[in-house]
């Protein structure tokens, strides 16, 4: 539904697949180049704009991170270098962090992709591949010649 | 029939982005009139609704991961309809088509394809014999809100499987779950020799690295020149 408040801000609501609905600014809700699309292209007209990909649990994260970034500007930039940090650890399991990273991913916010991405990368960082297999509970299907051979096939990597 | 002579065209985890507006044709296969296969892989469709898809000579239509795709088909019966029409109701545009396979995976909650649109799709083609491929444990977790229609049928799975689908979560293996664009992304955060790394790690990650886009190598990644 397009509501406009009093100072005028169009207001979009976002519904998430469970089902429940947020309604946000167009200028958050535009962080996500796929929703700004569906704007332009009148989707939000009539109805909400359901996000069949998103749990509300996840949406509402994301539109904390599109309302902190919509509202800062340049000036504020270690500012919110600081709040990235924050924010990413609030999340910190890597159980949320996969989820946040599949919903930006859809909704496609560059910023968000980005911070997840580099938060995962890091959490990878310095560990064995037992360790990170035990992390992600990966299961390890090389035999033992397989993985010698793609330890062979790269070597340099892993001297 | 033209069959011999047309091509594959199998396109994997592609962004097509059509930039129109409402009631333009676009049609992003028209180039392709021998088009015999048409594999949409993950693909992105920016502005789908008025995505067209011709080919008199269509035997194959496979669309997988349609979680993109169905981004608005459950629950916006407007744009899907839309969808739909241009999609299925154009001058017969599948009239040899065989085969749509619609693959759904159980992780993916937009995967839940309305019945309606499934004998939509049927009745637009009347030769086609649908290959629905719903993993056992599918899980039709999230419906479309409006049923007037027919849609919404798996009304009475809904409940049982967010149960099950819980219960799973917590021994999923997460990471090989994403898809490798996601993969890509986040090996293209890390330092290169480290991306490589991950080789080891299982199957599916073993060429991953090898698609990152960026590579990022530092000195402190290799033995210090001392050591030649």
């Amino acid at each position: 539904m397009s509501i406009t408040t009093e100072n005028n801000e169009k207001m979009i609501t976002l519904m998430s697949s469970d089902g429940e609905e947020f309604v946000v600014e167009e200028a958050v809700a535009a962080q996500s180049q796929t929703i700004k699309h569906l704007i332009e292209d009148g989707c939000s007209t009539e109805g909400s704009i359901p996000l069949p990909n998103v749990t509300g649990r996840v949406l509402s994260e994301v539109i904390q991170y599109c309302k902190k970034h919509s509202s800062s500007d340049d000036k504020e930039e270690k500012e919110l270098e600081a709040w990235d940090a924050e924010f990413v650890k609030a999340a910190d399991d890597h159980v949320a962090l996969t989820d946040l990273m599949m919903a930006a991913n859809f909704l496609d916010i560059k910023g968000l992709l980005d911070l997840v991405a580099q938060t995962l990368a890091n959490m990878i960082t310095g560990k064995s591949p037992e360790e990170v297999r035990r992390m992600w509970n990966i299961k390890n299907d090389f035999t033992p010649e397989e993985a010698e051979k793609v330890r062979k096939e790269n070597q340099w990597a892993f001297e | 029939m033209n069959a011999v002579c047309g091509c594959p065209l199998n396109l994997h985890e592609c962004k097509l982005r059509l930039w129109h507006t409402w009631g333009e044709c676009f049609d992003p296969f028209a180039k392709f009139p021998n088009l015999i296969n048409l594999t949409l892989d993950y693909c992105k469709f920016g502005r789908f609704k008025t995505l067209k898809i011709s080919g008199a000579e269509m035997l194959n239509l496979i669309i997988k991961g349609m979680n993109y795709w169905s981004t608005l088909l459950p629950q916006d019966s407007k744009i899907m309809d839309m969808a739909l029409h241009k999609i299925l109701h154009r001058p017969s545009p599948f009239r040899s088509l065989k085969t749509l396979e619609v693959k759904l995976y159980p992780d993916d909650v937009a995967n839940t394809i309305p019945v309606g649109v499934v004998d939509d799709l049927l009745s637009g083609s009347p030769y086609a014999e649908f290959v629905c491929q719903v993993p056992q444990d599918k899980v039709f977790d999230k419906l479309p809100q409006r049923d007037s229609n027919g849609y919404g049928r798996y009304g009475e799975q809904q409940k049982e499987g967010q149960d099950c689908r819980r219960r799973r979560r917590r021994r999923r293996d997460r990471l090989s779950d994403l898809p490798d664009t996601i993969l890509q992304h986040i090996l293209s955060s890390l330092d290169t020799k480290l991306a490589v790394q991950t080789s080891i790690l299982s199957q599916k990650l073993r060429h991953v690295w090898a698609c990152v886009p960026d590579l990022n190598f530092t000195s402190e990644s290799f033995t210090p020149l001392i050591h030649f």
